[in-house]
């Protein structure tokens, strides 16, 4: 026929896929050879060939995490031979490598380890770079623990600021609160911010309402009542806080919840955990909510009987 | 007379088009016409479409400002009644006083700036003399030092200042794109969709709405749609928050996409029940949320974009429309909608240029002067206003277009008519994002039905910043006039002169214009049965509606139901295979 394109067909296009593959299989297998070969000839003498066969394997591989702490290895051995100045270019050259990785790796455990070890290395990390990139990749993907896991770090050992912190949870929550990751950096974040008792009860208070918010948006998202869960446990050890009429207004505001979503079992159990915190509710109101819970929830059967043990 | 009869033959050979038949003739080149010719070429058939504008596009042409005042001019006198053609037309053009005025207070700032420079150097050169007279007291012999340095004061004093020139609002018109009739598109609607199955989307360029806004009791709301807006939103109360997001979930459950079976016969039953609850009315399914006016209104008119004869829209076409909505959000930003951004003829004109890559054959600024016929009434072929006849077993135009060819056959069309307003300002509303689509309910600006408002500031001027273009469309009923129909809103959102901008902070009108369209939409009887004519060779097609209902769904649903008239069993649109994909220089 004139004028008609031949186009590749699906067969066609897999198999030059798979051809690629195969090609790409046989690459890894000898970079991971040469860097085998290496480190059985080496043995234990570490050289600049270590670092870049080494390197090498993880770009491929990230997975492999004894290549990791082969080069930890390396860079404790080159501590004793090199001089400082020389240590901390490679050790920003490595920073420069991790960032690359994790890049293509969000999500691989051993690059953030390997981030956080380095990171202390240096004489002096940009704390504020780091954050930075934090907030890229948590752009991309707001649920990675990984990296809230590594802001709580840059917290612990840099000066910034954590009411910055809490704003910028503020606003991941705001895009999306159905994020344990931002509730949980919010209850790390709050203790260590409002040290004074009553300051702490008032922020508290303003924290119910926050997440109030969200139950009444979305009430079948645990995110947010596990943290309602949280405010209630965190209010109720500060002395002197008389937190029983603070639990006695989120009961009121549950309570109207359950009015509108009378079948979602969320409000339902909060409310039941409230009253036993309240306490003086009689045993039938309690025994009848656990009864509506097993039979809205069967899956959690024996949580719920549980309950009846604290009532 | 040799030489005479050469040239004659000459010029006739110039307006020939060099292939004689044609499996399809298309006059006009509106939206349903440009992409029926694309997926007719793409499907292999032979196209000729012809326009007799000397433009693309027809009413869903986009146009720089002088095009467009060139064409409302000339629509204030010829009754041409080839699309685009408007009526009640008037133009404001303020931009010269505008710009009259901004000279005369930039001269005025600029003298008062001179005068302010002048005071400065007297007093600099007092302090300097008292300055100097100083130096000399203490220091006798400084003498020199100090006249250098006086020199360099005065050097600095006055540097050449270089003014930018300020473009005027007509250097700046050939930067705008304006839509005769505007619309937006749901990033999963059917528009969309078939950009990118067709691979037509390489063709374009969009952007992602901003924001969309509920104007009520004189105030811009944000319509919060996502969970994040509506969990931040402080004009709603808990309680109400909980009514949306459960209306929300109750679309959502009787729409979702599933392949389960059972999931599928629960969503009917689902929708069966509320349909009998409600006796298949939207209106009335919404009702029953119990819901408060103001969140009611949000729902009906910034949820749902079908606002025509709201009363009366099915249960299943509301919940279709919300479902729409909800399932654009979050796809290509936080608006549901995508705009064109060089504007909406650029849609037309991607099936245009799809159609010519498969071999079909344009021409501009020709229309047909007759249709010819065999004895049985079978369509033979067209006579165009220029060049040879030609054959063709097809030909499909506009009402419009078909009236003019064929009087004895009239087909039953519903007209619909829509007051338009397109302005130019000097700066967006106040409080509101760049790209933005505002809803008027009815009854807010003494308004009968829906006025749609498009805001867009970046996207009209996009490398000089500082004007803002805006588009009113609402359907009109009886013979108001566009600027019946819209002054109020417009007066109550622009200022028309200076004086008032500053007191009211409005943005200012520098250019405005009111006109009326009318449509012709094909009754849904003739559509059903293929749009078509005693003989099958004659087909009709509705101008592209628009007006207060988004995207371009039944322009489409059209599109395809002709083209599967004319090719039976073809793919529409099949996708152009990527070019890595094609396996060149094969014999074949």
């Amino acid at each position: 026929m004139h004028g008609v394109l031949k186009v590749r067909t699906t067969e066609e296009k897999a198999k030059a896929a798979r051809i690629l593959e195969l090609k790409k299989i046989e690459e890894y297998n000898s970079i991971v050879k040469k860097y085998t070969d290496n480190r059985e000839s080496e043995q234990g003498k570490y050289n600049e060939t270590s670092l870049s066969l080494s390197q090498k394997v993880l770009e491929e591989n990230p997975e492999f995490y004894s290549v990791w702490n082969y080069r930890k290895s390396i860079f404790n051995q080159f501590k004793e031979t090199k001089e400082n100045e020389e240590l901390q270019k490679l050790y920003l050259n490595e920073m420069k490598f991790i960032e690359e990785c994790i890049q293509r790796f969000p999500k691989s455990y051993w690059i953030w380890y390997h981030r956080k070890w380095i990171s202390l290395k240096l004489d002096s990390c940009d704390w504020e770079r780091e954050t930075k990139l934090c907030s890229k990749l948590l752009n991309l993907d707001l649920r990675n623990f990984h990296c809230w896991s590594y802001r709580r770090f840059i917290i612990q050992h840099s000066n910034i600021p954590l009411e910055k912190e809490l704003e910028y949870t503020t606003t991941k929550i705001e895009q999306n609160f159905s994020n344990y990751s931002s509730w949980h950096q919010r209850s790390s974040i709050l203790p260590k911010i409002y040290t004074d008792a009553e300051e702490f009860i008032a922020k508290l208070q303003e924290e119910f309402e926050f997440v109030r918010n969200a139950t009444f948006t979305e009430p079948k998202d645990s995110s947010s009542w596990i943290y309602h869960k949280w405010l209630v446990h965190t209010i109720k050890q500060i002395p002197n806080s008389n937190y029983i009429d603070i639990l006695k207004n989120e009961l009121e505001q549950t309570n109207e919840l359950i009015e509108l979503e009378p079948d979602c079992k969320w409000p339902i159990l909060i409310s039941l955990l409230l009253k036993i915190e309240i306490g003086a509710y009689p045993q039938d109101e309690l025994k009848d909510q656990i009864n509506l819970l097993i039979k809205l929830d069967n899956d959690h059967i024996n949580y719920y009987k549980s309950l009846f043990n604290k009532i | 007379m040799e030489e005479e009869q050469r040239l004659n033959i000459k010029k006739e050979k110039e307006t020939w088009i060099d292939v004689d038949q044609f499996d399809v003739v298309l006059l006009g080149t509106n939206f349903i016409e440009s992409i029926l010719a694309g997926a007719l070429a793409r499907a292999g058939k032979s196209v000729l479409h012809l326009d007799k504008n000397s433009f693309y596009g027809g009413f869903d042409s986009s146009f720089t400002l002088s095009q467009l005042a060139t064409l409302l001019e000339e629509s204030k006198d010829v009754k041409d009644p080839i699309p685009p053609y408007l009526s009640n037309v008037i133009v404001t053009d303020n931009s010269k006083i505008f710009e009259e005025e901004e000279r005369l207070e930039q001269e005025r700032k600029d003298k008062e700036e001179q005068e302010e420079q002048e005071r400065k150097r007297l007093e600099q050169e007092k302090e300097k003399q008292t300055e100097q007279q100083d130096t000399k007291d203490d220091e006798t012999k400084g003498g020199e030092g100090e006249e250098s340095k006086g020199e360099e004061q005065q050097q600095e004093q006055t540097p050449i200042v270089k003014k930018p020139i300020k473009k005027t609002l007509h250097e700046l018109g050939r930067f705008f794109s304006i839509d005769l009739a505007p619309t937006l598109l749901y990033s999963r609607g059917s528009m969309v969709n078939l950009l990118i199955s067709s691979s037509a989307s390489k063709y374009l360029e969009f952007k992602s709405l901003d924001q969309n806004y509920l104007y009520a009791k004189n105030t811009l709301y944000n319509i919060p749609s996502t969970k994040g807006s509506i969990f931040k939103d402080s004009t709603f109360s808990l309680r109400e928050k909980r009514l949306i997001m459960k209306f929300i979930e109750t679309i959502r459950e009787l729409t979702q996409p599933t392949e389960n079976e059972q999931d599928k016969q629960e969503q009917e039953k689902k929708l069966e029940e509320l349909n009998s609850k409600h006796d298949g009315n939207f209106l009335k399914l919404v009702k029953s949320f119990g819901m408060t006016e103001l969140v009611e209104s949000f729902v009906l008119y910034g949820l749902s974009l079908i606002h025509e004869n709201l009363e009366s829209i099915s249960l299943k076409q509301g919940v279709e429309s919300v479902q729409l909505y909800v399932s654009s959000l979050l796809v290509y930003g936080t608006s549901p909608f995508l705009v064109p951004y060089y504007g909406c003829g650029d849609i037309p004109q991607a099936f245009c240029r799809l159609c010519a890559v498969y071999g079909g054959t344009y021409v501009l600024q020709r229309s047909v002067e007759s249709l010819s016929f065999d004895e049985n009434n079978i369509l033979q072929g067209i006579k165009c206003t220029e060049g040879q006849p030609i054959k063709t077993k097809y030909f499909i135009a506009s009402p419009a277009y078909v009236k003019t060819l064929d009087t004895q056959n009239t087909y039953p069309t519903i007209t619909k008519r829509y007051s338009r307003f397109i302005g130019i300002t000097n700066k967006k509303l106040n409080n509101t994002l760049e790209q933005s689509f505002i809803t008027l309910p009815p009854n807010t600006c003494s308004n009968k039905n829906v006025i749609n408002i498009l805001q867009l500031d970046s996207i009209c001027v996009p490398y000089l910043k500082g004007k803002t273009l805006y588009h009113f469309t609402t359907l009109s009923e009886g013979e108001s006039t566009a600027e019946e129909d819209l002054k109020s809103s417009v007066d109550n959102f622009f200022a028309n002169n200076t004086q008032e901008a500053t007191s009211t902070d409005k943005p200012r009108l520098e250019w405005s214009s009111y006109f009326n369209f009318t449509f012709e939409t094909l009754t849904n009887d003739i559509k059903e049965k293929n749009v078509l004519n005693k003989d099958g060779g004659v087909l009709v097609c509705s101008d592209s509606p628009i007006g207060s209902t988004i995207d371009y769904a039944s322009q489409l649903e059209e599109a395809k139901k002709l083209f599967e008239y004319i090719c039976p069993n073809e793919i529409f649109l099949e996708k152009v295979p990527e070019p890595e994909d094609i396996v060149w220089g094969e014999a074949q």
